[in-house]
């Protein structure tokens, strides 16, 4: 705030009480005449006729301490802080002495009254900064959008501190990441660039301590440069820059000061901002973890076939994270009473996964539907998976076909964990090995074909490696024997119950850890004839 | 899991790179930014020491295929050049096992998985360094 302004005698003394003062004087000089004459060129107080004009063109010229005749007055320029704001117009009988201790009177009364004006003033402006600041932290506190909450912020400090050039510098993405980027400016593009690089060593330092600081740089077109850092708590979030061109004035501490005020509203509101997107990052990805599992779960068959003479049973668990696990069975369409059965997972997870998942499932759908032999199945959905596959995403896939009729079981596997057969006779669990390969990473590859018999009261097995990799707290693995224990340990029981006492091993051998992975098991068991 | 690289002349330059700890979804893409570092540098022989990996998921099968195709100086499948990046995969594997990424002494996990999923047939795997670094070039 400058002090250079013209203050008229008006604004400073009350009329009043001025022309009580110069009456008391008059009726210690008899026959003189006391004025008060404004720069204005008009009587502010006392009597008498005063060659005005000139008058006040004399005010405008004199120096301080200076006097000066006006036609038939002698005339005294009164003073505050040395700015002229009039003078005192004598005519008559008055002896200097007493002209002297007036006009000490009235310069001191009028220092006075300027005191108390620039006091009242700097209350106004302290009124106004508040005020400015209210409504700085109505508009920034409102907005969650944390693009735009630093050019609100630059907009408002721009009218209490005048600058030429000004920059908000915070993380690329979020919060996160370094160099700061300038996320709003004003002045032209190149001052932006001059700002930024006058400011660099400050930018640092202001940083490091979490303190503002001004720079008085002399480079062209920078001349000062105040940085104030973006305080939410003790956190630098980041920087806040204005510069004046050179020969502007350097910037003060009654300027840090505010431009701090400004800055912590906007550093919590930007931080509520950045915790306002991550949340709804987080609803995102929550939303797209649903959509993944809704995925998944309305390709997974609502029933298991009824199949006289047959008993299946089926589970899927899901972990946190949604997999690419999945099972199906499908009756052949050849009239054989084939039954397709397929147990697959993919690898990854999210909703790439689940797509996968959907995308190898209709295939290999397809492919049996054609009734080829499981071998040919595989790998002619292999190759289109491998032709399609984006996501480079692997799946392992068992298909089987199994003649209700007659019990036979033909299978082969794309590098999928081999099923177990339990032998009801002998009580032996065997693996079903064949020479196998993981699909959706060759285009051609050459599966193995091999066909077992079941007999009364056989149980096959059919899982992924969510149940043998399933982990107990002390991060050991639930492994093939275990389930292949659990398997065994009610051979007379209906296929729904092997697997309830499969789940509950699991269970059990898992304890209170969270699953790391889906569970997806198939039962088969062929019924005493 | 801790990765570690080493060069070795043998007959061809080889370099090996040590995986420590498990192999599963959370660092399987570190496996293959590493090998694609590697490849950038120069390398085209590379051996996997998966001694010290107790445990490998399904995303170890995806960093192990998408080594061994980067390796050979192949992107990573690329859906764009359609059949004809499809045949250049399929010359390799009528060529049988592929040649510059090979594997060194897994542990039991890890080589049942290796088994379970056929790529055994893909990836080379040498009990020991010395035979593996002899088995290039």
């Amino acid at each position: 705030m400058t002090h250079s302004e013209y203050v008229p005698l008006r604004r400073l003394l009350e009329r009043g009480v001025a022309e009580a003062f110069l009456a008391s004087f008059e009726r210690l000089m008899p026959g003189a005449e006391v004025a008060l004459l404004g720069s204005d060129g008009r009587r502010f107080a006392g009597r008498g006729d005063w060659p005005l004009a000139e008058a006040a063109a004399w005010v405008a010229r004199a120096a301080e301490g200076q006097t000066g005749t006006v036609a038939d007055a002698r005339l005294y320029p009164l003073t505050t802080k040395s700015q002229p704001v009039g003078a005192l117009a004598v005519r008559g009988p008055v002896s200097e002495d007493v002209v002297r201790c007036l006009r000490e009177s009235l310069n001191l009364f009028l220092d006075q009254a300027l005191e108390k004006r620039e006091v009242a003033r700097e209350t106004l402006d302290r009124y106004r900064e508040i005020n400015l600041l209210y409504r700085i932290g109505e508009t920034i506190g409102a907005s969650l959008d944390p693009d735009e909450i630093p050019r609100l912020e630059l907009r408002e400090a721009q009218r209490v501190i005048p600058a030429d050039v000004g920059a908000v510098l915070l993380p690329p993405a979020g919060g996160i990441g370094d160099p700061l980027e300038v996320k709003a400016s004003f002045g032209t593009g190149e001052q932006v660039t001059a700002l930024q690089n006058a400011a660099r060593d400050l930018i640092a330092q202001v940083r490091q301590t979490g303190r503002p600081d001004i720079l008085a740089a002399d480079e062209a077109p920078v001349g000062t440069v105040l940085c104030a850092p973006l305080k939410a708590g003790e956190r630098v979030l980041g920087v806040v820059l204005f510069g004046r061109a050179a020969g502007q004035p350097v910037f003060t501490a009654g300027d840090e000061k505010l431009v701090m005020a400004l800055t912590s509203q906007a550093a919590i509101a930007i931080e509520k901002a950045w915790l306002h997107q991550q949340e709804l990052k987080r609803q995102r990805m929550e939303q797209e973890l649903a959509i993944g599992r809704r995925i998944q779960l309305s390709l997974l068959p609502e029933t298991c076939p009824s199949v006289p003479g047959w008993e299946l049973a089926a589970l899927y668990e899901a972990a946190q994270q949604v997999g690419g696990d999945y099972y199906d069975f499908f009756e052949l369409p050849d009239g054989t009473g084939r039954l397709g059965l397929v147990i697959a997972d993919v690898t990854g997870k999210g909703v790439p996964a689940a797509l996968m998942m959907a995308f190898s499932r209709a295939i290999i759908r397809t492919e049996a539907m054609s009734g080829r032999n499981p071998a040919d199945v595989l790998e002619r959905a292999n190759r289109i998976i491998v032709q399609d596959n984006r996501s480079q995403l692997l799946l392992s896939a068992f298909y089987a076909t199994l003649d209700t009729r007659g019990g036979q079981l033909a299978y082969a596997s794309g590098g999928h964990d081999h099923p177990f057969w339990l032998h009801a006779a002998t009580g032996v669990c065997e693996e079903l090995h064949s020479r196998s390969l993981v699909m959706g990473a060759f285009p051609f590859i050459a599966l193995e074909e091999r066909a077992i018999d079941l007999a009364a009261g056989d149980l096959l097995l059919l899982y992924t490696d969510g149940v043998t990799e399933a982990r107990a707290a002390d991060g050991q693995m639930f492994g093939e024997a275990r389930l292949q224990a659990a398997l065994a340990a009610n051979p007379a029981a209906s296929a729904g119950e092997v697997l309830r006492t499969i789940v509950g091993a699991i269970k059990t051998f898992v304890g209170e850890a969270p699953p790391a992975d889906d569970l997806t098991l198939v039962v088969v068991k062929r019924n005493g004839s | 899991m801790n990765l570690t690289v080493e060069q070795i002349q043998g007959k061809a330059p080889v370099t090996i790179l040590g995986l420590h700890g498990d192999l599963d979804a959370s660092n399987y893409q570190e496996v293959i930014a590493k090998a694609q570092t590697i490849y950038n540098a120069g390398g085209r022989y590379l051996l996997l020491d998966m001694s010290d990996v107790p445990f490998m998921g399904s995303s170890g099968l995806v960093a192990l295929h998408a080594v061994a195709v980067l390796m050979r100086g192949d992107k990573p499948a690329d859906p764009a050049s359609g059949w004809d990046a499809i045949h250049a995969i399929d010359r390799d594997r009528e060529s049988g096992m592929q040649k510059h990424v090979k594997l060194i002494a897994p542990q039991q996990q890890v080589d049942r998985v290796l088994d379970r999923t056929g790529l055994k047939q893909y990836f080379e795997i040498h009990s020991d360094r010395e035979t593996a670094i002899a088995s290039f070039g």
